[in-house]
């Protein structure tokens, strides 16, 4: 292990069998991972391995059909739904493929939304939405509207929301799976900054180059865990110049 | 707080964002809520706001049955009038009152107002004191007091609202009144269609005359109101009225008893006032409720529509942590905002529709003209637009927050499964508003068909080309009978010699319009059976050319004649009706009739004509018996309130209301004083008595023309949506070899699965609930095949037109353009 930290994610045998008329399709089988705190992890592999599925199962979007899940010591598999709203609010921060920012609100709403949602009192979200805006560079972008906004920049934002609850692992499925190079660099670099500064990240990629900038890659196939190795090195990842 | 703020807060910006979408779904309300403000109004005018009276649910009429005449209960005769006054032991007081019209003179122009006689315990029994001055003392109760007491609304018009009114004179019916009060604005007696009377604009003392109290068992035309002392009980009240009933029938001579099996009964006064329009209000309000349910389902549709598009939306904010309750309030904030802005549309629709309403209310609607948007009807749209968000925004609040969150966070953004369950539901909802629609579009139809046979009923007499006016000559000017009878016919000759003018006739009543005259008859040497009722009759007194005017046939015997004198032969006229009943097959000219039993000491009338059958009271009646006689015969009645009053019928070469000038001057010639009333044709007054039809016509047509406009917009709405999510697969099966007739039979096919069953159970629910409308119907069944046939047929039409625009839509897919665009 990479690090040694107090254990954060623990899978023991976690399976997902999705159903769809008489068909069973076995997306995770038996799956056993633990991610400490302060953990830079990748989960790679080829399409359809498993890879988001499990992400999802991690992020309490998804429970998993068998098996055990615990998060920051806690077993989450068998929560109702609104427990895991609320574990999902305070402890995972997610960064997806397509930003999924919410068109009709502006760069400060969407950031806003996660504490919105925790019932946290105003003066305080506006300080710590601001914060993480100009953490990710865009607090002179409050009053956009995501549509106003290139790839790399809601992307950026996507991270300042993912970050404003200040929650215990970010989830990134494919962060850079809709940027340029050049703005994928930039958002790796933010990634691999946070992590720096003490943040568990898990990030689903199917590019090798920026696996790289995780300290531990997990492959998977067929849904199951086949290799999983430390990174010699980040220091010689690609560097980001700057983002549109 | 703060989280519902942000709630609405970003509601309204969704609202401001889609103004299509919010345009289409407020107007949807609108109608919806607005129809259902407008008819609530009624119903809380009609049914829900208290009499205008005292502690109004002490109030009781008293009444007489005769089930051998009519199964409703009527009013009294003056005797009995005065013996349910003393003899009652639970009531506080008793109020004997009758509508009549009074000749108001001494302005510009006579008018014929509506006035009531009422006993002077009347106004305190109601609870209700007067504006100014009061209102008539005990003395008062008596023939010849000449005082009146104006209702407000003649105190404006006569007197500007002058407070010295009061002790100034009014000329009525040719004789100084003094007026010694005037009723609080607001204040109605008797109210509309109470024993077929008109509020009054004036009331005077009842002071019943000797000859009224003499007539034992006749003349059933008096009300008596009263109040329940305090903790009697109706059925106490009723079985003191009971016993005194009983006690008036065993003053009645044996044979009387026996024909007329007389009972009392205490009927309250608000069952009286809106009893017998309860189910017609009752159906409406269900109708637009319809309305409004086929409305909520159309912007539920919308709604679901839209979140379909906003599914990416809804797994974000459940992604960061929103609870599926916070997501649903959300959605249901927006959802009340959109029912708030629909009901605020709906108020200013309902404001115009009640206008409407009060044009084409029947006069006989109780509070008719009280119509409002008062608070009431305020706090019920109020809550008509929370209840009616609740609905449409339940299910697409439901279906947004079981986002299947994986997929539809995924690039594309939409999960299928979902769209396919949203799909699922908005069918099954347009289904449900289909089959609602055709249950109001059954209903209008039925009442369409009802009216249609109303109109061509065969009423026995020709109402065309015929000019009406009534007269009711006052006893201080033409004090003899031979004054009356000689200015009727000075007037029917100078009435004959206006040009244009083909035939002129006279009779006390006309049918359909003012038919107020029945007696109890026997048929010389007819044997009667063992339990045989004696028979009733309608009867009118007639001069001149009535027969002619209203071309109503002679089909035995002849008309009267000259020969028709006081002191010859008594001479009737029946009705085919009659003869048909007791001279089948033989010829009734000299058989003889009498008014009452045998032994009665009425004359006989002898039969000298037979005449077509005419309805007599209104046009959904079967045959009635009824019988006239020669006016110029019968002196008697000169110079009584049936023979004072005359109700003359000129039939006109042409348009019989270009004789209306003419007849007018003709009436002022011989009385510049004289109040002519009902000067109209005779289409219009028997068309008034269709109003209570029209207005239920008018009204369904409309809901049900407001139906089928939602239910096919939402057919097509939802082909219309479906077309645009299909777009890929329609470009693929093209791209595959389908034509466009393929394409067409594909899209129209699925919407009009949907229209045939919602076809299909609309008939089901109108076999369930039309014969709630059987009330309603004339001349046709609830189950009337040729509307449950014609329109299905109509409304599928109507669905197959909303099918087809989409449907040419979706044949000019590209399919190139379409399989880019996944």
């Amino acid at each position: 292990m990479a690090n040694n930290g107090p254990c954060l994610i623990r899978m023991e045998g976690v399976t997902k069998v999705f159903f769809t008329d008489e068909v069973e399709t076995h997306a995770l089988s038996g799956v056993h991972m633990e991610i400490h705190k302060g953990e830079y992890v990748s989960i790679a592999g080829p399409s359809g391995c498993g890879k988001s599925t499990l992400l999802s199962i991690m992020g309490l979007l998804d429970s998993p059909t068998d098996g055990k899940y615990l998060l920051n010591e806690t077993a989450v598999e068998d929560l109702g739904l609104s427990d895991r709203a609320r574990i999902r609010n305070r402890e995972v921060g997610f960064i997806f493929q397509s930003f999924n920012l919410i068109g009709d609100l502006n760069v400060y709403e969407n950031v806003e939304l996660p504490l919105t949602y925790r019932g946290m009192p105003s003066p305080e979200r506006k300080q710590r939405v601001q914060q993480s805006l100009e953490r990710v560079g865009m607090s002179h972008r409050v009053k956009h509207y995501p549509s106003q906004l290139s790839g790399g920049q809601q992307q950026r934002v996507a991270v300042a929301r993912a970050l404003v609850g200040e929650p215990a692992v970010l989830l990134a499925d494919e962060p850079t799976g809709n940027l340029d190079s050049k703005n994928g660099d930039a958002v790796m670099d933010l990634l691999r900054e946070l992590h720096r500064t003490g943040s568990t990240i898990v990030m689903v990629t199917h590019d090798a180059r920026f696996a790289r900038y995780a300290q531990r890659t997990v492959n998977l196939f067929d849904g199951r865990i086949v290799d999983e190795g430390e990174e010699q090195s980040t220091a010689g990842a690609p560097s980001a110049a700057g983002m549109a | 707080m703060g989280a519902l703020f942000q709630d609405l807060k970003f509601g309204l910006r969704m609202l401001a964002k889609n103004p299509g979408f919010t345009a289409v779904a407020v107007l949807t309300l609108a109608l919806g809520i607005g129809a259902n403000t407008a008819i609530f109004s009624v119903v809380n005018a009609v049914l829900i706001r208290p009499l205008p009276y005292k502690d109004p649910g002490q109030l009781v009429l008293v009444m007489e049955r005769l089930p051998t005449i009519t199964p409703k209960p009527i009013p009294l005769p003056a005797p009995d009038v005065v013996e349910f006054q003393r003899d009652n032991l639970t009531f506080q007081n008793v109020a004997g009152f009758r509508s009549i019209h009074m000749e108001l003179s001494g302005g510009e122009q006579p008018q014929l107002i509506s006035a009531s006689r009422v006993s002077s315990t009347l106004f305190p029994l109601l609870g209700v004191p007067p504006l100014l001055g009061r209102t008539f003392s005990t003395g008062e109760d008596q023939p010849g007091r000449l005082v009146a007491v104006l209702s407000y609304g003649l105190w404006q018009r006569q007197f500007g609202g002058d407070r010295d009114a009061l002790g100034k004179t009014v000329i009525l019916n040719r004789k100084s009144y003094t007026i010694i009060g005037v009723m609080p604005r607001g204040f109605k007696f008797p109210l509309e269609g109470l024993l077929g009377g008109d509020p009054a604009d004036l009331w005077v003392p009842m002071g019943f005359t000797p000859e009224e109290l003499s007539d034992v068992g006749d003349n059933f035309d008096y009300g008596a109101i009263a109040r329940l002392k305090a903790g009697v009980t109706l059925p106490q009240a009723q079985a003191d009225v009971s016993a005194i009933g009983k006690h008036i029938l065993d003053g009645y001579p044996a044979w009387v008893r026996g024909q007329f099996q007389l009972s009392a009964v205490a009927v309250p006064l608000r069952q009286m006032v809106v009893g017998r329009v309860e189910p017609l209000v009752l159906v409406l309000m269900v109708a637009v409720g319809l309305v409004l349910l086929i409305a909520t389902v159309n912007v539920a549709n919308l709604l679901l529509a839209r979140g379909t598009d906003r599914q990416k939306e809804m797994a974000i904010r459940i992604a960061l942590g929103a609870g599926r309750a916070r997501l649903f309030r959300q959605l249901m904030s927006e959802s009340v905002l959109l029912g708030l802005a629909g009901g605020a549309c709906g108020l200013l629709l309902a404001s115009w529709g009640l206008r409407l309403l009060v044009s084409l209310v029947p006069v006989s609607m109780p509070h008719a003209g009280d119509f409002s948007l008062d608070s009431r009807v305020l706090c019920f749209t109020l809550a008509l637009c929370v209840l009616t968000a609740m609905l449409f925004g339940l299910a697409p609040g439901l279906a947004a927050t079981r986002t299947t969150l994986n997929e539809t966070l995924k690039e594309g953004g939409r999960s299928s499964d979902q769209g396919h369950r949203h799909h699922r539901l908005r069918g099954m909802l347009v289904v449900a508003e289909t089959a609602l629609a055709l249950m109001l579009l059954i209903s209008a139809g039925l009442l369409i068909r009802s009216f249609l046979r109303l109109l061509n009923t065969t009423t026995g007499f020709d109402t065309q080309h015929v000019l009406t006016l009534t007269l009711d000559l006052p006893q201080a000017k033409y004090q003899s009978g031979t004054q009356v009878v000689s200015f009727y016919q000075t007037l029917l000759e100078h009435l004959s010699a206006v040009l244009g003018v083909q035939a002129v006739g006279a009779a006390t009543s006309l049918p359909i319009v003012n038919t107020n005259w029945n007696h109890l008859f026997s048929v010389e040497g007819h044997q009667s059976v063992p339990g045989e009722k004696m028979p009733l009759c309608w009867h009118a007194l007639v001069l001149g050319d009535y027969f002619q005017a209203l071309h109503i046939p002679l089909i035995r015997g002849r008309f009267f004649n000259s020969g028709d004198r006081p002191g010859s032969m008594a001479a009737v006229i029946i009705s085919k009706s009659i003869a048909d009943r007791y001279w089948r097959g033989r010829n009734p000219i000299g058989k003889r009739l009498k008014w009452g039993a045998p032994q009665d000491k009425s004359p006989w009338l002898t039969v000298v004509g037979v005449v077509g059958d005419v309805k007599q009271q209104k046009l959904t009646e079967h045959k009635s018996f009824h019988t006239y006689q020669s006016y110029l015969q019968v002196p008697q009645y000169w110079n009584n309130g049936l023979g004072r009053s005359m109700s003359f019928t000129v039939r006109a070469a042409g348009d019989p209301a270009s004789l209306a000038a003419a007849a007018r001057a003709s009436v002022w010639s011989l009385d510049k004083d004289l109040a002519i009333s009902h000067l109209e044709t005779l289409r219009a007054g028997v068309n008034r008595s269709m109003a209570a039809q029209r207005f239920n016509l008018i009204l369904m047509a409309v809901f049900a023309a407001l139906a089928v406009l939602l239910a096919s917009t939402g057919i097509y709405a939802v082909i219309s949506f479906s077309v645009a999510q299909r777009t890929h697969e329609i470009g693929i099966r093209m791209a595959l070899g389908a034509s466009r007739p393929d394409v067409l039979r594909l899209v129209v096919g699925q919407g009009m699965k949907l229209a045939v069953a919602g076809v299909l159970l609309g008939l089901i629910g109108s076999l369930a609930v039309t014969r709630f409308l059987a009330s309603l119907l004339y001349g046709i069944q609830p189950r009337d095949w040729v509307t449950f046939v014609t329109t299905p047929v109509l409304l599928v039409l109507v669905a197959l037109l909303a099918c087809y625009i989409p449907a040419r839509r979706a044949t000019k897919v590209d399919p190139m353009v379409a399989l880019r665009q996944e």
